[in-house]
Order: structure tokens, then C-alpha cells, then sequence
């Protein structure tokens, strides 16, 4: 790989080793690809005078690190010449997106040298590259292996740049710039399947390696054979170690059964076995979609010792989230999330709290009821069973999911809850849904204030007890929530619950007449300690009793009507609703309750 | 020209107007006013010709650079970047960096000083001021953030006020613009330096091309551009004249000599007036507010267009994310240095006049090769005579930075 900053200034040198001058630029035609350099552009120079020459690209002999051989003179340069001078025309330029947005400057043009010929690969627009013109070439890789993906080098290809005209001196990118720096592995392996042989191998050769392996596995398998038929087999077998077991055995499986066989021997024994056995199932069934990288452990184990274990093979497994519990001949006799183990007791052992009957897959089933099977069950990932039931692999959602049309992704992502849309997650804090709720116990709390303020004759009445008003207000605040949840609770995630009951109405009503009296008997003993008057205290707890209670079936009579309306303005709009009404009715109810009971017991 | 045209064309203007004033009035700013405000006290009338001589080297490069944006769409650090490579261009915005940083810095510090000037805590305020700009920058259309800019530029007519309130000698001033005076002692060349050397810095030059472009203005609007950096020359010029005379005809009559504007705006309430020591804060407050602002979005302007990144006040944070960043941070920064107890500001503000300084020339220099350039600027490069002129300004506001540096160590 050259540089064009590092080329530029380099001595140009003609056959008889006299200087003729520095380089100055490079010279290059529209072709299709990745064009060659023509020609190159000498500058001479004596004192303040300048004279410029040119030769052409075929006519050198050499490139060295600062030396330029000609296997020829050079003749007296005619500057109006058509072309593209890339120091002219490139370096430091804008870069605008499609959009016309500005995206970055070129700090570098990348060429290489492929036969005889110099060819642009494209322009470089990383940080490194900027120290690079700044000097400081070391400071430069180490910042390339301290963060490469924040500081890392950046290249845009040429096949993705257009230059608008001549005149122009903006640089427009032929993709969306977002896409550019963070394509997504399928997305460059899309970009790559649509490019002739020829280029794809060069474009492949610039991939780093572990994103080069994602690549890999990430294409179609007519172009995906063809394409690592021309890879060496050192590279290849170091990408099928890279690589999970299910992804590298996708990739075997669909080269030449020569090239395979060659390969697995380059492997490490074990991880070669696991990929043969894979290898030995129809590529469409359970077999074939399973991945060998799965948590198993015997069920002597105590739930303690299995979360080490999950901890010690955290980075080879597949998925963690769920642990198969088998038997010393490797029978699947039980399952376990990791929210099980962690809720358990260490020392308890895994076999009390596992699950027995687990849903499984056979190892012959067809990959659409796998998939289906995943999607139904809301389950991360599958245990797959050979016919004497013994775990021989796990198929995970994100297998299973290719598997799945659009219209079932679409489903799960609705089914996995509220703040999912187009099945992208929302961002937490941006959420609408979160702004409002705080603005409304922001709204609730000013409110209460005003009818505190309006009830300022009453209040006097009330004694000391007002003391008790912010526990009132924060208990009224919650109870009022609890129906609300349970609406969005079942909105979303009845199913996903799997079957678990939310309670009735009725039974709502019990929770918040529990949720009160608590509330209240807590009220009664702070304020008889604080106030030493058992009266006063009677009236209190009765006060915070009666406003708790009130705002609560205010909030289920409520939700019982939102219910009826779209999930996104019962999270909206409820929220709200319920928030104000409830935090107002139950300072009303406290004050007048209180004011009562405090008079009449004089 | 028929009355119908004639609205046309102020209507024209009106819509062009913005992004000259707001620079030349931005470029006042605390430290101008506390320069204005301690020359005028001392040395009295007897410096205002240098105003003169500052507004037309002010005029002359700023209507460069906002040329310069006109035609080619592009910020001056953009230019410089294309034009002269990257080295120069890193070179230039590292020193811009910290130099703005300075500025912004004291800038800041102008607005705490004119809220104790009417006994407002800095603490409370200082935080609240800044963070209700920032969030008119980083949410406002470009439109809402030029409107409060010139809304803010609106506190600057307080000075004329309190000019007035001087009960000036008019006669007198006018002799004094026309007939220059110099005094070969070290103090009033070092105030001179410093008079001159207030009104003109490198980011005013960055800001105007870089807002220019931002806003829009067409090639076809040039005229109205030009006219627009003129008339915030000429209002930022007045500005400056009117402290002067409100100094010279209450604090120097006295024969009371300030060190800061505080101490002006306090001496000037038994002499002027209560209104007038207020209207001497209002006029310090918006200002320094306003510079504030400037400064840092002046950073950011460059920073990414040497960069490449896209930027814009109009544009949302997630479209321009460094370019708000820059901004955010540069604001962070100074406020946490203005609000830090016992942070002496006296080596910020110098430092940042030697950086001002070092850049201003090289600046200017880069800025007269662009604007002459044919393949750059077509048929709007310029003409000979300004750059005779634009050369010789240049020395001679080398020369001045160099004097000004010096006497700066001396005075250290």
C-alpha cells in the first residue's frame, strides 16, 4: 500500500541518475474500477522560477521510498491536459454525502500497486492519516491499534466517490455516508457480491481480519466458494477459527470437498470435530442451523458452581442466557435461565430448580418449524436433540430469524414489548412516554401545591398533621401507577409472560385497600412518636387511609377506561390523566377527612 | 430610483443583513469595552482618530472574508485547508482553538462583571445565562439564533445613551476624530496598541465568512452583503466612540482613573447618574453575551470545515454533532474557569492576545493570497489597489501585535 502524501516530494530521477525534480502529482483517468496512475507530474525548480515536466507512468523504472527512477527522460508538461490530478483534485477536498451534507476531508489518496500498473484505491479519511501528514507516521499506528475503530484508519473505496466536475471542487460520495464507516459485514458482503471477480478479490484483500471472516459467512455461497477458492489456506483456516462452528461449517460446506478437507486438517482438532459433525447434517434442517457453542453441565452441580462455569465459558458460547442440564451420557434433562441461577440459592442444586420439560427441536426437523418453534415459545435460543435425545447443539434467535419471513420479525418485535418500533429500540431517554411522565409529576406536584394554597383556612385546621402530606402524595403518586402497569403489562407482554395471570379488577381494588392501610398504620405511629397525641394520629392515619384509597380506585376506574384506547395513548395520555386526577383527590380527600375528624374530636 | 425600488432594496437588505453586525459587535465585546472605558478615562478624546484607522482596516477584511464566503460557499478555514494543505491549517486551528478559549473566557468573565455591577451573584447567573444560549444554539433555527443575536446587539445602543448622558462637547469630538495625536510615552502607545488591536481578531474573520455561508447569501446578493459588514463596522465604531466620550467627559473631567469596567461603571453613578452607571451594565451584559456565543460557534465554524465535518447553527445536534460538541464544550470550559475561585484571568487574557496576535497576521496574509487568487474568487478576486492597502494594513497590524506582545512582557 502507497501513499500519495508520502510519494508527493519524493526526487524523480531520469535513466542517467541526474535529479530532475520532485514529484508533484499524480495523474489519473475516469476508468471503469480502480483507475491507474498515466502519469506522473515533475516539479523543477531554481530559485523562485518553476518549471513542470511530466512522463509518463509506464516509463519508470522504480519506485523506491524517496526515489523516482525513469527509464527515460521527461518532456516539458502541458497543464491543460484532461484528467484527474490527485493532489489537485483530491487531497483535502470535501467530501459531501448524497444529501449534500458535509461528511469529512480527503487527507490521503491510497494507491497500489497491482502488476506494472499504480492503482487508486481510494481516499483516506481517518485520523491516522492526518497524523500521517502531520509527521508523526508512528503516532499514527499506535492510534490505529490503541481504538481502530474510533482513530482507526478509514478508507473510502473509489468505486464509491464521484468527483461532480472539474470545476467543482466538492467530492460526492455515491452511498449514504452513515453506512460507510460502520457497514455492517452483510452490507459490505451485498456491496461485494454486486462486483466482478476480479474486484472483489481486491476489495476483500483490504478487509480487516475479523471483520473480513464476518464478510465471509455473511454472503450468498455461489459467490462465497468462489471467492475463497482464491484465498490462501492459511488465511482461510484462520477465518474458520475466527468464526463460530455453525458459521465456519456454512463456509466448508460450500467450498470444493478437496479444498475442505484440507482446510479442517489446518484447524484445531477440536473445534474441527465440531465442525465435521455439523457438516454431516442437511444444510435446511435443525442440524444445520444448530451451533455447537452452548453451555451444558452435569446435574450434580450446585447453582453456584454453574455460574462459574458460565463465567469461565462466557467467551466461547454462542448464548448464556440459557444453561442445558444433561446427564453423564449427555441426555438433555433440563434447562435453566441465567436468571433462575442467579435467583436461586448457591448452594442449591441445579437439578431442584431446573426446568424438566424442556421445549426442543429434533435434529432432522425442518429449519422453518425451528424457527417458528423459537418465535412461538419467545425463546432465545433452542436445545436440539438427536433421536435418543442426546443435546447435540443449540439454533439461537438470531439463526432462526433469517429463517422467518418479515412479516413474523415484525410480530416478535411488537411481542417483545412497547418502546420497540420498526424493530429498532428507542432510545431510553428520548422516549416521549418518559418525558411526559415526568412532566406530569411535575404538573401533579404544582397542582397540589395551588389546592394547598386554596385551602389555606382548612389547613389551619388540620393542626400539625400537614406534616403528613408528602408521604401521602409519594404513596398516592405510586398506587395511582400500579393499574396503569398492569395495562401495559398486558399490552405487550401476556404472551411473553408465558401465561401468567395478571390480576383481575377485583382483586386490584383488594391491593390498593392493603396498599392503604399499610400506608395509613405507618402515617398513625410516625405521627403519634412525632406528636404524642393519640387523637391527632387517629385522624391522620384515617386522612392518609381515606386519600390513598381514593386515588387508587380512581386510578382503576380510570384505567378501565383507557383500556379500551391504542397502547401509545394510554402510555401518553394516561399516564398523565390518572397522575393529576388521583394526586388531586387525594389531597382533597385527606384535608377534608382530616379537617373533620380533627374538629369533631375537637 | 423610484420609491417602489427603493423598498424593494431596503427590504433586500434587510433580509441579508445579520451576520456583519453581529461580528463587528461581537468583536467589541468585554474586552473592548474595558478598553474604551480605561482609555477614555485616562487619555481622554486623544485617541479616538485611532477609531478611524481601526474601522478601515476592520471594513477592509472583513468585507474580504464575507466575499470570500459569497463566492465560494465555503469558510475561510475550508479555503485555507484546500489552498494551502493540511499543516498550515492544523497549525491555524490549534491556535484558534486556544485563543477562542481565552476569548471566550473573558468574555465570560465580562458577563459575571456586569452582573455584580447591579450586586447579581455570578454563580447563579453566569450558569444560567450560558445555559439558556446554549440551548437557543444547539435547538434554534438559524433564523431564531441571527434574530436573538441582533435582539442582543440591541443592548449596545445603552452606550449611545449614556454618551449622551455625558453632556459631551460634540465640537470637541469632532476635532479629536479628524486630528490625530500621539504621545511618546509608553503607557498611551501601549493603550493605543491595545484600542486597535481589541477591535480586529483572527476568529472575527472566520466567524464572518463561515455565518455568510451558513446563511446562504448568494453571489447575487453581495452588494447587500458588503453593505451589512460596513454597516456592522460602522455601528461597532460608534459603539466603541461612545464609551469614550461618556468616559472622558465624566471620569476623565474628574480625573478619575479606572483599572476595569466595573470600576467605571460604579465611579460613573455619582458623576452621571444612576441610569447611566445601569445603562454602562446593560451594555457590558449584552455584549459580553454576546461574544460569548460568537467566539465558541467561530471555533466550531472552522474546526469543521478544516475537518471536513458538517456543521451549521441550524442543522440538529445528531446532523452536526462535532460541530455543536465543540461548541458545548468550549462553553463548559469557560464557564467552569470564570466560576473556579481564585483563577487569576490576567495570564489567560494575555496569553490569548499573544496568540491572537501570532495568528492574526498569518491570517491575514493567507486570507490576501485566496482573495487574489483568479481560480478561486473568478471575477471578485481583488482588485490592486486593496491590496496595496490589505499589505500594508497587515504590516502594520504585525507591527502593533509585535508591540503590543512586547509591552504585554514588560508589563508582566
Amino acid at each position: 500500500m502507497l501513499y500519495l502524501s508520502t510519494m508527493l516530494g519524493s526526487s524523480v530521477i531520469d535513466a542517467e541518475g541526474k535529479r530532475i525534480g520532485r514529484l508533484a502529482d499524480l495523474v489519473v483517468r475516469e476508468e471503469k474500477g480502480f483507475p491507474r496512475v498515466q502519469e506522473i507530474l515533475i516539479e523543477a525548480r531554481r530559485g523562485f522560477k518553476r518549471w513542470y515536466f511530466s512522463a509518463s507512468w509506464l516509463d519508470i523504472w522504480e519506485v523506491d521510498r524517496k526515489r523516482l527512477v525513469l527509464a527515460s527522460g521527461a518532456s516539458k508538461a502541458r497543464m491543460e491536459r484532461n484528467g484527474i490530478f490527485l493532489a489537485r483534485d483530491l487531497l483535502d477536498r470535501q467530501i459531501v454525502d448524497l444529501d449534500g451534507y458535509k461528511v469529512v476531508r480527503v487527507s490521503d489518496v491510497r494507491l497500489m500497486e497491482v502488476g506494472r500498473d499504480l492503482r487508486v484505491m481510494g481516499v483516506d479519511v481517518g485520523f491516522p492519516a492526518i497524523l500521517r501528514r502531520l509527521g508523526f507516521s508512528r503516532l499514527a499506528q499506535s492510534f490505529q491499534n490503541i481504538a481502530p475503530g474510533f482513530l482507526g484508519e478509514k478508507m473510502i473505496p473509489w468505486d464509491f466517490i464521484s468527483l461532480i466536475s472539474p470545476t467543482e471542487s466538492d467530492i460526492q460520495l455515491r452511498i449514504e455516508h452513515r453506512r460507510l464507516h460502520q457497514l455492517h459485514p452483510s452490507d459490505i458482503a451485498d456491496i461485494l457480491e454486486q462486483l466482478d471477480e476480479e474486484k472483489r478479490a481486491k476489495m476483500f484483500a483490504l478487509l480487516e481480519d475479523p471483520k473480513a471472516a464476518e464478510v465471509l459467512s455473511e454472503m450468498v455461497p455461489q459467490v462465497r466458494s468462489a471467492l475463497a477458492e482464491n484465498l490462501t489456506d492459511a488465511r482461510l483456516s484462520k477465518f474458520l477459527e475466527m468464526l463460530p462452528s455453525d458459521e465456519a461449517a456454512d463456509i466448508l460446506g460450500s467450498l470444493p470437498r478437496e479444498k475442505a478437507k484440507s482446510l479442517i486438517g489446518l484447524v484445531k482438532a477440536e473445534k474441527a470435530s465440531r465442525i465435521t459433525e455439523l457438516l454431516s447434517y442437511d444444510p435446511q434442517s435443525a442440524g444445520g442451523l444448530m451451533t455447537t457453542e452452548y453451555v451444558a453441565i452435569p446435574k450434580s452441580m450446585t447453582a453456584q458452581q454453574a455460574i462459574e462455569y458460565i463465567r469461565e465459558h462466557v467467551s466461547s458460547a454462542e448464548t448464556i442466557y440459557y444453561v442445558y442440564v444433561v446427564d453423564p451420557e449427555g441426555h438433555l434433562s433440563g434447562v435453566l435461565s441465567l436468571r433462575d441461577l442467579l435467583r436461586s440459592s448457591p448452594e442449591k442444586a441445579v437439578q431442584d430448580i431446573m426446568i424438566r420439560d424442556v421445549i426442543v427441536a429434533n435434529i432432522f426437523d425442518d429449519q422453518e418449524d425451528v424457527a417458528s418453534k423459537l418465535s412461538r415459545y419467545n425463546l432465545i435460543a433452542l436445545p436440539v436433540v438427536d433421536d435418543d435425545y442426546v443435546l447435540k447443539g443449540i439454533v439461537t434467535f438470531d439463526d432462526a430469524i433469517d429463517v422467518i419471513n418479515q412479516e413474523a420479525s415484525e410480530d416478535v418485535g411488537e411481542l417483545s414489548g412497547v418502546f420497540i418500533e420498526g424493530g429498532k429500540i428507542k432510545s431510553m431517554f428520548l422516549n416521549p412516554t418518559r418525558a411526559a411522565v415526568l412532566v406530569v409529576s411535575m404538573a401533579g406536584g404544582l397542582i397540589a401545591t395551588a389546592i394547598l394554597g386554596g385551602l389555606g383556612n382548612n389547613f389551619a385546621a388540620l393542626g400539625s398533621l400537614f406534616v403528613l402530606i408528602p408521604a401521602l402524595l409519594r404513596s398516592s403518586h405510586d398506587v395511582s401507577f400500579w393499574p396503569l402497569a398492569k395495562r401495559i403489562h398486558e399490552m405487550g407482554e401476556d404472551e411473553y409472560l408465558g401465561g401468567r395471570k395478571t390480576p383481575k379488577e377485583s382483586m386490584e381494588v383488594v391491593y390498593v385497600f392493603l396498599a392503604s392501610i399499610i400506608v395509613s398504620l405507618g402515617a398513625f405511629l410516625g405521627s403519634y412518636l412525632w406528636f404524642d397525641s393519640l387523637l391527632l394520629s387517629i385522624a391522620g392515619a384515617i386522612g392518609v387511609f381515606c386519600g390513598v384509597l381514593a386515588s387508587g380506585i380512581l386510578a382503576i376506574i380510570l384505567s378501565i377506561l383507557l383500556a379500551r384506547m391504542k397502547p401509545r395513548v394510554i402510555l401518553r395520555a394516561g399516564t398523565s390523566v390518572i397522575n393529576l386526577s388521583a394526586l388531586c383527590v387525594s389531597i382533597l380527600c385527606f384535608v377534608f377527612v382530616t379537617r373533620f375528624l380533627v374538629q369533631l374530636l375537637g | 430610483m423610484s420609491e417602489e425600488k427603493r423598498s424593494s432594496e431596503f427590504l433586500r437588505y434587510a433580509s441579508i443583513v445579520g451576520p456583519g453586525i453581529i461580528t463587528a459587535l461581537a468583536g467589541v465585546g468585554a474586552s473592548g469595552i474595558t478598553t474604551c472605558s480605561v482609555v477614555g478615562a485616562r487619555f481622554g478624546l486623544s485617541m479616538v482618530w485611532l477609531l478611524v484607522v481601526s474601522a478601515i482596516c476592520l471594513g477592509l477584511f472583513q468585507e474580504m472574508s464575507a466575499r470570500m464566503g459569497v463566492v465560494t460557499g465555503k469558510g475561510l478555514a475550508g479555503l485555507i485547508r484546500e489552498r494551502f494543505g493540511l499543516r498550515p491549517t492544523f497549525f491555524a486551528m490549534v491556535v484558534l482553538l486556544a485563543a477562542n478559549l481565552g476569548t471566550t473566557v473573558a468574555e465570560f468573565a465580562g458577563i459575571a462583571a456586569s452582573l455584580e455591577i447591579f450586586g447579581i451573584n455570578k454563580y447563579f447567573t453566569v450558569p444560567v445565562v450560558a445555559l439558556t444560549m446554549w440551548a437557543l444554539v444547539v435547538e434554534g433555527s438559524f433564523q431564531r439564533v441571527e434574530k436573538a443575536f441582533m435582539l442582543i446587539c440591541l443592548t449596545q445602543v445603552s452606550y449611545f445613551f449614556s454618551a449622551f448622558l455625558s453632556h459631551p462637547d460634540w465640537g470637541m469630538v469632532a476635532t479629536s476624530l479628524v486630528k490625530p495625536t500621539v504621545r511618546m510615552e509608553s503607557p498611551f502607545l501601549y493603550s493605543g496598541v491595545a484600542l486597535v488591536g481589541t477591535t480586529l481578531a483572527p476568529w472575527m474573520q472566520f466567524f464572518v465568512q463561515s455565518n455568510v455561508v451558513d446563511k446562504n447569501i448568494k453571489p447575487l446578493d453581495l452588494k447587500y452583503e458588503r453593505a451589512d459588514v460596513f454597516s456592522g463596522v460602522f455601528l461597532a465604531n460608534v459603539v466603541a466612540l461612545s464609551i469614550i466620550i461618556c468616559t472622558t467627559f465624566t471620569l476623565h473631567r474628574a480625573g478619575i482613573g479606572v483599572d476595569n469596567v466595573q470600576q467605571a461603571a460604579l465611579a460613573l453613578k455619582p458623576l452621571a447618574g444612576s441610569y447611566s452607571s445601569i445603562l454602562f451594565g446593560i451594555g457590558l451584559f449584552g455584549a459580553s453575551v454576546l461574544s460569548a456565543n460568537v467566539v465558541p460557534l467561530s471555533t466550531s465554524y472552522s474546526v469543521c470545515e478544516a475537518f471536513g465535518w458538517e456543521s451549521g447553527i441550524g442543522k440538529g445536534f445528531s446532523q452536526a454533532r462535532l460541530f455543536f460538541g465543540i461548541y458545548s464544550f468550549q462553553l463548559l470550559v469557560s464557564v467552569c474557569i470564570v466560576l473556579l475561585p481564585k483563577v487569576s484571568l490576567v495570564g489567560i487574557i494575555l496569553l490569548t492576545q499573544v496568540l491572537n496576535g501570532i495568528l492574526l497576521p498569518i491570517i491575514l496574509i493567507y486570507m490576501l493570497l485566496i482573495a487574489s487568487d483568479e481560480r478561486i474568487m473568478g471575477n471578485k478576486k481583488n482588485n490592486v489597489v486593496e491590496n496595496t492597502i490589505a499589505y500594508m494594513a497587515s504590516m502594520g497590524i504585525l507591527l502593533l501585535n509585535v508591540m503590543l506582545f512586547v509591552e504585554g512582557l514588560r508589563a508582566l
